[in-house]
């Protein structure tokens, strides 16, 4: 027993390391009715039986599609014909064609030539090797599809494969579509059946979508784009690698599908996606590396589109204000987009901590943030900075639109000339038009502004006659 | 004695007004040039659209130029060049940075043609200085900006023009009067158009500026980063950090006419479609087809020709369709489509609106007036606000509903996010 969960354990782990999950296939057949499947023709076409999906020739059945519909895939089925049974299966079809089928066949008279026997892509590509297409046994068919190219296995051996650029017939063929299983189209009496019918879905893994659009294919790319905007959250891992080890096409498409997937999950109602895409842009916020920081800037911005504050993600925005250039650029402004006290409290502990080059633009994210409760911080550092940071500190006073700022702001402008009472009264002729304030409070600015213009804009704002 | 809450408010309200608190209907400007007097005239961003500004200006007899400004210093002196040309006596001098100009008592205009995420800057510290100011279209980079904007010229009574020229020809003017008169019955459906989107720009290495160029403040409250001849110059336009591609590009040219004719207020709600360039380093959609709910009636954007048996082709395009008629113009053109008969004009619509004398002369004017030009503030303000509401609907992929009483979206905490792009530091958005 214990031997058994070291070795399910050491599965797990070279399963995860692996480029391909170890096993990602999903089985689409139930084994006793067609619940996820629709036929095309007469349903009594087709029915299932003892883990067999059975068609009979000349009922009408016509073809039986999956429900869904699947672009990147390795499909997998056991399949066995009556004597001179004949069918197919279709691969990226539509309700009325556009995909391609594999053909399926029993030995013929004529001889069927080697594009139209069992492991040919009908019509487009010859079988080579032709396999063994001796009836009334079981064999195993494999079909990948991945964008382009196709690649079809009979027991095991690759039997054809095509590439849709180099196939003149099938370059207009759609990437994506339903995978189905013709019915026996020859007469009364012939028959086909279908077990063990599962499917990996290679557009559910982000490795493969990843790769896809690192492909020098804009078709590819585009195809990718859209999987992995589809797939969201697992993605944004996968795509922030990108942004720091791609070239510019490369970090180009990464950047835009992680916008697009930060946007989905910031609908309202996606909060599930929401909690998962945040988890993915704090951790690699947190993590440190030297070198390019391309993925943490563009964490840290996403964030403001996503970011709750939460104490994690608060966290970890704070400890990126730390750091020098983009990525406390980034981060400082996701703090002025996240609602909540919590961020307003470490802007303000960030401002304590902060050198005074770095307190101006911690002053400007707080005002911003429109958030009463750093007033009094702002209004300590408007008092007692000097320079730039007095200046910041005025206008936040300004920005944050709290009538609690007007005493404050009369109170600096008596001890202050130039810059700063210019300053003082801008904010002041902001705070008259700011959303939070009642009447009195506006009309407590205009005088203070009044008393305090110094320019001739200033005055007319305050209604100063010239 | 009691004083009512009735009798209370109605007296904090007329104190108000006497202060000049509310904001009137039309704000009136201090005037502070007389009509002899020659207006001075300083240009910022003189590369592209700034050098006809330079030109534009210096051709007015009652204008002299005291500064040409720009980033780029080779930009400046080619506008200089051309200023001398036109002016061989003028003073004009060269900046780099446009604050140094605010400085400048003796300049009262600014106009400038900056990338679109310089205009709110450019416009409220103008306005902070005291300067009129004719800026270029889109008005703002996002919505807050335009509120601050707007707030901002009303609150130091200073005169804006949004450089929409064409909003000054025959054509645009004949087309209000038109459709005004009701002939077309009621209006229940207008279609915007503009061919365009993709850019071949390819992925060019980032590089060092050209030594003319102060990158750090061309970008200046945008994010940080590496300079890119696929950029800067002119390419900004094609990236959200900047701009917000064709579609922001010329929105308000089309979108000017639709709501001068009908003198719209905000839409309901607005969605976008279109498709992402994954092709080129450009981030702004190769097209984008937007729709709008007003009141009482439908707007939709198309960046291709509709598939209109009267859109006649045309590349840019602007629709009105009514309960009796419609009517399809561009800049210069239009056709009226009425009882089965396709016309130029309707005789019986009276010549009712006073014509433009250009729109740089209309602004120079108000300058002098202290009356609003014909693209004020308060019209550049509505009609841009659901350019920036289809972007955000583009970018979010999703409707967005707008409560304009409260000037925030509904019910989308991450929408209402997006109304402002931080500024980066040292910069910030007063208001």
């Amino acid at each position: 027993m214990r031997l058994l969960t070291v070795v399910v354990t050491l599965w797990l782990a070279t399963g995860a390391l692996a480029a391909e999950a170890p096993n990602g296939f999903v089985s689409l057949f139930n084994g006793s009715n067609l619940d996820g499947w629709v036929v095309a023709g007469n349903p009594e076409g087709f029915t299932a039986l003892n883990g067999r999906i059975h068609s009979d020739g000349g009922k009408g059945g016509d073809w039986i599609r999956s429900a869904k519909q699947y672009g990147n895939f390795v499909l997998r089925l056991d399949w066995m014909l009556s004597k001179v049974g004949n069918s197919g299966i279709f691969i990226r079809n539509g309700p009325r064609g556009g995909g391609f089928e594999v053909q399926l066949l029993a030995p013929w008279t004529p001889r069927r030539d080697d594009l139209h026997c069992t492991g040919s892509i009908y019509g487009h590509v010859a079988a080579n090797p032709r396999p063994d297409e001796t009836p009334l046994r079981w064999r195993k068919l494999e079909v990948s599809a991945e964008y382009k190219h196709i690649t079809v296995k009979i027991d095991g051996v690759q039997c054809s494969q095509a590439d849709y650029d180099q196939v003149p017939s099938m370059k207009d063929l759609a990437l994506a579509g339903y995978v189905g299983m013709q019915d026996s189209h020859t007469g009364e009496g012939e028959w086909v059946e279908f077990r063990n019918v599962e499917i990996e879905d290679l557009d559910q893994e982000p490795g493969f979508v990843a790769q896809g659009l690192a492909s020098s294919d804009p078709t590819v790319r585009r195809v990718a784009y859209d999987n992995a905007i589809k797939l969201g959250p697992p993605m944004v891992g996968p795509l922030l690698d990108m942004l720091t080890r791609g070239g510019a096409a490369e970090r180009h498409v990464a950047e835009m599908a992680l916008e697009r997937i930060a946007a989905n999950a910031s609908a309202p109602g996606a909060e599930a996606q929401a909690v998962a895409v945040q988890a993915s842009l704090v951790a690699r916020l947190s993590a440190h590396e030297s070198g390019a920081a391309e993925d943490r800037v563009c964490a840290a911005r996403l964030l403001g589109l996503v970011g709750r504050s939460d104490q994690r993600t608060v966290a970890a925005l704070e400890k990126a204000l730390q750091e020098n250039g983009p990525v406390s650029d980034a981060a400082l402004g996701a703090m002025q987009r996240i609602p909540g006290q919590a961020v307003t409290m470490a802007l303000i502990h960030a401002l304590r901590q902060a050198s005074s080059w770095q307190q101006p633009a911690l002053l400007v994210a707080l005002g911003a943030r429109k958030d009463e409760a750093a007033i009094a911080v702002i209004a300590d550092t408007a008092r007692s900075g000097t320079g730039d940071v007095q200046l910041a500190a005025v206008r936040a006073l300004g920005m944050v639109g709290s009538a609690k700022a007007i005493p404050i702001l009369r109170r600096i402008a008596a001890g202050a000339a130039g810059a700063v009472r210019q300053a003082v009264a801008d904010a002041l002729i902001v705070l008259i038009d700011a959303k939070g304030l009642d009447d009195d409070a506006r009309l407590e600015a205009l005088r203070a502004a009044r008393e305090l213009a110094v320019t001739d804009a200033q005055k007319a704002a305050a209604g100063i006659a010239q | 004695m009691r004083v009512s809450r009735r009798r209370f408010l109605g007296a904090a309200a007329a104190g108000l007004a006497e202060a000049g608190l509310g904001f009137p209907a039309v704000a009136q400007v201090a005037k502070a040039i007389s009509p002899n007097e020659k207006i001075v005239v300083a240009h910022v961003g003189v590369g592209g659209m700034g050098m006809a500004h330079v030109q534009w200006f210096a051709s007015m007899p009652d204008v002299e130029t005291a500064a040409v400004c720009d980033v780029d210093t080779s930009h400046a002196a080619a506008a200089l060049g051309r200023l001398k040309e036109i002016r061989p006596d003028t003073r004009a001098v060269v900046e780099s940075d446009f604050r140094r100009l605010l400085d400048r008592p003796d300049i009262d205009v600014i106009t400038y043609a900056t990338p679109d995420h310089w205009h709110a800057l450019n416009a409220i510290l103008s306005f902070q200085a005291g300067k009129h100011v004719y800026g270029e279209k889109p008005l703002s980079y996002d919505i807050a900006e335009g509120q601050a904007m707007l707030k901002a010229c009303r609150r130091y009574r200073r005169v804006f023009q949004l450089g929409t020229q064409i909003h000054a020809g025959e054509n645009y003017h004949r087309v209000v009067e038109l459709v005004r008169s009701g002939v077309l019955g009621a209006i229940h459906t207008v279609r915007l158009w503009k061919v365009g989107g993709d850019v071949p720009a390819g992925f060019p290495a980032d590089s060092e500026p050209p030594p003319t160029l102060d990158w750090d403040l061309w970008l200046g409250p945008a994010p940080k980063r590496p300079y890119n001849p696929r950029i800067c110059p002119f390419m900004f336009r094609y990236y959200w950090d900047y701009s917000g591609g064709v579609f922001a590009d010329f929105w308000c040219h089309v979108a000017d006419l639709a709501f001068w004719a009908l003198n719209l207020g905000a839409p309901r709600t607005a969605s976008a479609t279109g498709s992402d360039p994954l092709d080129d380093m450009v981030t702004t959609p190769g097209f984008m087809d937007a729709e709008f709910e007003f009141a009482n009636l439908k707007m939709y954007w198309h960046s291709r020709v509709p598939e209109l048996p009267t859109a006649g082709g045309r590349e840019l395009g602007i629709q009105f369709v009514g309960t009796q008629g419609e009517l399809v113009a561009d800049y210069d053109t239009r056709v009226i489509f009425l009882d089965g008969k396709q016309l130029q004009d309707l005789p019986e619509v009276p010549v009712s609106l006073p014509r433009s004398l250009g729109h740089q002369r209309n602004f120079l004017d108000c300058v002098k007036t202290g009356s609003q030009p014909e693209s004020a503030i308060a019209h550049a303000t509505r009609m841009t606000l659901p350019m920036h509401m289809a972007t955000i609907a583009y970018r979010l992929g999703r409707k967005v509903t707008w409560d304009a009483q409260r000037a925030e979206f509904v019910g989308d905490d991450a929408a209402n996010r997006t109304r402002h792009r931080p500024y980066r530091a040292p910069w910030s958005l007063p208001g």
